[in-house]
């Protein structure tokens, strides 16, 4: 299947297959990010990932990676999903010379729960740069390769915040130690927000290659996690 | 004394002994000659000073490591570096917060205090300040915040220079940082000076622009076209030129699968069209014509995307046009 679970001692991916990393719940997903070139890897090793972090990083290793999903990428998808990413790394390159204060000040510049991306503007609506969640760059790069891998955002299944704190741990931490406030990440109002899960996009790839081409996947409330 | 061995993972690893704090080597050259100071007196220190003998902080790059939690919650740290084996003992812990909250949650700190207003000031005080030695995370600071127009005016002219003056640099902490300065620049310049940023692009400077800000150049001109479609046709037709001769280079079959040239090729097609130069057409013929139907499909999805964020401006004249052109391009799109 195009999707599945790293039980294997070996993980062979090709570059950007989609790999996701399980929460403290098992089976939830909760970050993701692309695969950096083809090859074989040992499951315990870390795998060189583009992902958001944040911010977004080329060559990040990502350790416990427990779930690939591959759309067989052609060559002109691979080529055009290089091209979003050459658009947008050097966008978030700046932030890794921030000081440690500075940098969880500027989290909300580079980092959104809801929406899954979204420009950054100054006041008459030019923008330097754009923010994303893990599964909102994800989702973003296939999209820009024509593979537009779920239904629209307001189709998505709507969470809580409780739902939304299991599927985002680290950023429910830094809202309840006050570094960033839930409006900073996109979270404005009572809710439910209908918010991108990295799970989504699992059960997406675990269709014909045919379907992941041609019909974006709605998500059910329990996609959150893949077993 | 009873320990408990704390499995970290690579990233938080690093984090560890990435404490964001950590003084810049300007500060440490100043601790250096402060402790040569206290320990051997003015004399010496001077006389050390002239002969450049002042004992200087050394950096070592950490390969590998363990760390152990002990009890007492100190650390014990045992530490393979470039120079060979290092044991920490009795290792407190500085910061409690990784730089990645994807794997560390920090902890709570001190709240901001700081009057936002007064922290523009401020960093206008820095770079003006600064010289030629400007720090490059300044230059990230100044990229997120926002500046209302007085202090654009003074922030302008020092984006430029500090653009022109590093725009050829061998450090890469460097050409991020031109590159904070260069998408700042541009996003708050006055549309009708656009012109100006011709000089950056061109092929006969001393040394060429980077290709990573070549693409920051050509992805900048776009979105500020994007954003404000011209009202005019043709506003900047040196700069439109320049483009167009990065298009030439970068787009021709033999280069354009090179790291990173599809995506200044491609951006400089686009900046040419939201231009609305007489240009945009031989620019959008070059994509079609290169050979690599993946390419043409891009350059044409991302003028659909031009398309309709026009659309939505109140900009009819150059909505009319950007169909116009597209009607003519795409019908020589490969098949």
């Amino acid at each position: 299947m195009p999707s599945y679970r790293v039980n294997e001692s070996t993980i062979s991916l090709n570059i950007y297959d989609i790999v996701g990393q399980d929460g403290n719940s098992h089976n939830f997903i909760v970050h993701t990010g692309l695969a950096e070139s083809t090859g074989s890897h040992a499951a315990e090793q870390n795998i060189p990932v583009i992902d958001m972090s944040p911010p977004l990083r080329e060559g990040n290793d990502l350790s416990d990676v427990s779930v690939v999903g591959s759309a067989f990428l052609t060559d002109d998808e691979e080529r055009k999903i290089k091209k979003f990413i050459d658009t947008h790394a050097s966008e978030h390159e700046a932030f890794q010379q921030l000081r440690r204060k500075e940098f969880f000040k500027s989290i909300p510049q580079m980092y959104c729960v809801f929406p899954h991306a979204e420009k950054i503007k100054e006041k008459d609506g030019r923008y330097t740069r754009m923010r994303f969640s893990c599964v909102g760059f994800v989702f973003e790069a296939y999209k820009y390769a024509k593979i537009v891998l779920l239904v629209d955002t307001n189709d998505l299944p709507s969470l809580n915040m409780e739902l939304i704190g299991q599927a985002y741990p680290r950023q429910l931490q830094m809202m309840e130690s006050n570094h960033v406030k839930k409006e900073d990440l996109g979270l404005t109002g009572d809710g439910p927000w209908s918010v991108m899960l990295c799970g989504y996009l699992f059960h997406a790839l675990n269709r014909t290659s045919n379907d992941i081409r041609t019909e974006p996947y709605t998500p059910h409330l329990e996609d959150q996690s893949f077993l | 004394m009873a320990k408990k061995e704390v499995k970290l993972s690579y990233d938080e690893f690093q984090e560890l002994f990435r404490d964001s704090e950590t003084p810049s080597s300007t500060d440490i050259w100043e601790i250096d000659l402060a402790a040569a100071l206290k320990k051997d007196g003015f004399a010496s220190t001077y006389k050390a000073l002239k002969k450049g003998t002042i004992p200087r902080t050394g950096m070592m790059t950490v390969e590998d490591g363990v760390v152990e939690r002990l009890t007492s919650g100190l650390y014990e740290i045992a530490l393979q570096t470039e120079d060979g084996p290092l044991l920490l003992t009795d290792a407190r812990q500085l910061n409690h917060h990784s730089a990645d909250p994807q794997f560390t949650a920090p902890s709570v700190s001190e709240p901001d205090d700081k009057d936002p207003a007064q922290t523009v000031g401020e960093l206008l005080e820095q770079l003006s300040s600064a010289g030629e030695s400007l720090p490059c995370s300044l230059l990230c600071q100044i990229e997120l915040t926002r500046f209302d127009s007085s202090q654009k005016k003074v922030l302008l002219p020092l984006l430029w220079k500090y653009i022109t003056l590093h725009r050829n640099s061998n450090v890469r902490d460097e050409l991020v940082a031109v590159g904070a300065a260069i998408r700042k620049y541009i996003a708050i310049m006055p549309m009708d000076r656009m012109g100006e940023l011709a000089v950056l692009l061109e092929s006969g400077h001393k040394s060429q622009l980077p290709i990573e800000l070549e693409i920051e150049v050509a992805k900048m001109i776009y979105r500020n076209y994007e954003v404000h479609p011209p009202t005019v046709e043709n506003p900047q037709p040196e700069l439109a030129q320049q483009l167009l001769e990065m298009v030439k280079a970068y787009a021709n079959p033999r280069n354009l699968l090179r790291d990173k040239h599809a995506a200044v090729a491609s951006l400089a097609i686009e900046a040419i069209v939201s231009m609305r130069s007489p240009l945009a057409e031989q620019a959008w013929q070059a994509a079609n014509e290169c050979g690599y139907r993946w390419f043409a499909e891009l350059v044409s999805d991302d003028i659909d995307e031009l398309l309709d964020q026009w659309n939505n401006s109140n900009n009819p004249n150059a909505t009319s046009w950007l169909r116009d052109l597209r009607n003519e391009c795409c019908e020589t799109t490969i098949a």
